[in-house]
């Protein structure tokens, strides 16, 4: 199954919040959707899983327009910041609604595990919960979803270690014995990154970069050494920003060095240095 | 359409509501008349007349102002689409029009059995001058009727609360602001003005007063309309934040 | 193991490394099965697409070998392969930057046979 982005825009008042966006989640495969705050990243997910609509464009899955369509719906699941249960509904009665709207995709018995394994208690109610245990709640509904396409907004906000491991160890988990489009927005690059198959950065309502974990990892590289050398090897490369400490200077760079570097470490950049070059702003990169 | 979970959700939402508005009512239309018969220093005098029709109008309304949010933040978030929304909606508060009109159909009489009270009985029999000659007269005219008046209400309910849902937060006090300022000065206004008045009296007799059955029909049809403009409002509705 | 996300080592390699070192070791015995693409990725939180590239390696090294149906298995002589292959990688990833490193600093061939000599030493002392 193919779920495609038709070039997308979304206006909220001035602001673009998404400018002619298109894209495509196609084989199961865990995507990282990373942005910084205000970048789209939850008015992209927000669109492609119906709860708010787009100015233009128009989100299909195998060709068919999504909106409108129960049974297109209802093979995706968002599971965002906003708490859609009713405050006073007990968990285990959540459970149960989820259960008839998502029927056979959805399985009880693993809702039941996960929320066991996060030590959440069925007999409270919602409301009742922290911030951090309302998300555990909701990433176990998702975790326990088996549709084609399981997107998660921020789902280790406000988790602690822990729990954040424990919610890596069961989406793999769960991903391994049930491929399918997990999409994974969240501002932990680092720690999310190595279960990342194919990254999507977006900036500024677009998309800036769409590459698999392996091409982003040769996708730019560091060069450190003295400043008048590094500025030497690196001119005609494309930077991405630059950083001293004194007179040692470490440029980013687009590509590898092609020239000499004798004297000077070159060496790959992980995806959060990468992510951090390319989407900051200039006043940050100044400093 | 996969209709069948959110209905079900909205209506034993709605039927739960129903449970425990029905037996305050019960309980205060039979057992206080009751009461003040074996003490007699109450010195309370009960009118049962048109009792139920009150309550449950005013309750059909406010469940109609209610069940608008929670449907379509489920469906939207439980993949349905805005229209399984808005259908299953308002498929579950024709039933509890449906349960509520049966309920008073069978107990207005019966209380007025039990209190003694029975004298002519409620709106449809005051307002069409239908004087029952036993407790159940009309019985199926009636049920009927009811039925009617509470789709309507509760579409006006479900079509002010879709509009109420869509405004930003500033306007939704000045909308419900206007809308109270309607019933309660433009209404009496518009009654001073001759013109207006005859206008609406003419309609009102023609539409409404004439007979119950032409009402049950301006009724269904104002439900339809609201439904449309509902529909129009919620077709692209996103899903609040909070 | 431990898997460094920071390492300039792309994870595959070091997963690679890891299932290499885990033979070597004994800790996956000749001839028997080693876990699956999901027990390694859920034990170390990295996808099992990065897992499985590692696995091929080991693979191609015919170090491992798949039994359709079952698993990966540890190939006969696997331990034994993975010790030439460090023989012959020795020189180059200990001898050459210990060569390196002590002409920087000037020492003479002398110095440094001492220094070796003295480590091993304390080393023998450590292990009886």
């Amino acid at each position: 199954m193919t779920l495609s982005l038709n070039k997308i825009t979304k206006t909220f008042g001035e602001v673009k919040a998404l400018n002619n966006v298109s894209l495509e989640f196609t084989e199961p495969m865990i995507y990282g959707l990373l942005g910084r705050n205000g970048a789209g990243k939850t008015t992209l997910l927000n669109i492609i899983n119906g709860r708010i609509f787009p100015d233009s464009g128009e989100v299909l899955m195998d060709g068919i327009p999504v909106a409108d369509r129960d049974e297109l719906l209802s093979k995706m699941h968002l599971m965002g910041e906003v708490n859609y249960y009713d405050d006073d509904l007990k968990l285990k009665d959540a459970i149960k609604t989820v259960d008839g709207f998502y029927g056979e995709a959805f399985i009880v018995a693993e809702a039941h595990r996960y929320a066991k394994l996060f030590e959440l208690d069925e007999t409270k109610k919602i409301g009742k919960l922290s911030t951090g245990y309302k998300s555990i709640f909701k990433c176990c509904i998702a975790l326990a979803l088996d549709v084609p396409f399981v997107f998660f907004d921020e789902p280790v906000l406000g988790l602690d270690a822990n729990h954040r491991d424990l919610f890596y160890k069961l989406l793999i988990e769960d991903y391994s014995r049930k491929p399918k489009v997990i999409v994974l927005s969240t501002h932990l690059i680092e720690e999310a990154s190595p279960i990342i198959e194919k990254f999507v950065i977006i900036k500024q309502g677009r998309i800036l970069l769409e590459k698999s974990a392996e091409s982003l990892a040769q996708y730019a590289s560091s060069v450190t050494g003295p400043k008048e050398k590094v500025e030497q090897a690196v001119s005609g490369c494309q930077i991405l920003g630059r950083s001293f400490i004194g007179a040692l200077e470490t440029a980013y760079i687009v590509g590898k060095l092609s020239g000499t570097c004798d004297g000077l470490t070159v060496q790959n950049i992980d995806a959060q240095r990468l992510f951090i070059e390319l989407t900051n702003t200039d006043k940050e990169a100044s400093l | 359409m996969m209709l069948k979970a959110p209905f079900r959700k909205a209506a034993l939402n709605n039927l739960f509501a129903v449970a425990i508005f029905y037996s305050f009512i019960v309980l205060f239309m039979i057992v206080l008349p009751l009461l003040a018969k074996v003490i007699p220093s109450w010195n309370i005098h009960m009118n049962v007349n048109g009792g139920y029709e009150s309550f449950s109008m005013i309750f059909m309304f406010v469940l109609g102002l209610t069940c608008v949010k929670d449907n379509l933040k489920a469906c939207a978030v439980f993949g349905r689409s805005r229209n399984t929304a808005l259908i299953t909606g308002i498929m579950a508060l024709g039933t509890v029009a449906a349960v509520l009109a049966v309920l008073d159909s069978v107990f207005t009489p019966v209380t007025s059995i039990i209190t003694g009270g029975f004298s002519s009985s409620g709106l449809m029999n005051m307002i069409y001058n239908m004087i029952p000659e036993k407790p159940f007269s009309y019985f199926g005219t009636y049920l009927v009727w009811r039925l009617c008046l509470y789709c309507g209400i509760t579409m006006l309910g479900f079509l002010l609360s879709s509009i109420n849902y869509r405004l930003p937060k500033v306007w939704r006090l000045v909308f419900w602001i206007g809308f109270g300022l309607l019933l309660l000065v433009g209404i009496p206004l518009s009654v001073d003005n001759m013109a207006i008045a005859t206008v609406l009296a003419r309609f009102l007799d023609f539409a409404i007063a004439s007979s119950p059955w032409r009402f049950d029909v301006t009724m269904v049809v104002c439900s339809a309309i609201a439904a449309v403009l509902a529909w129009l409002i919620q077709r692209r509705a996103p899903v609040d934040r909070s | 193991m431990e898997i460094n996300n920071e390492s300039q080592i792309p994870i595959f390699m070091q997963v690679a490394d890891a299932l290499r070192d885990a033979i070597f070791t004994g800790a996956f015995g000749e001839d028997t099965q080693i876990p699956s693409t999901t027990e390694i990725s859920i034990a170390y939180r990295i996808n099992p697409a990065t897992v499985l590239k590692g696995m091929n390696l080991l693979v191609e090294e015919q170090l491992i070998a798949k039994r359709r149906g079952v698993g990966m298995f540890v190939s006969i002589g696997a331990r034994e392969r993975i010790k030439e292959m460090r023989y012959s990688e020795f020189s180059k990833n200990y001898i050459k930057p210990l060569v390196l490193e002590a002409r920087k600093l000037e020492l003479t061939d002398e110095q440094i046979a001492a220094l070796i000599k003295k480590e091993m030493k304390t080393d023998d002392t450590k292990s009886e």
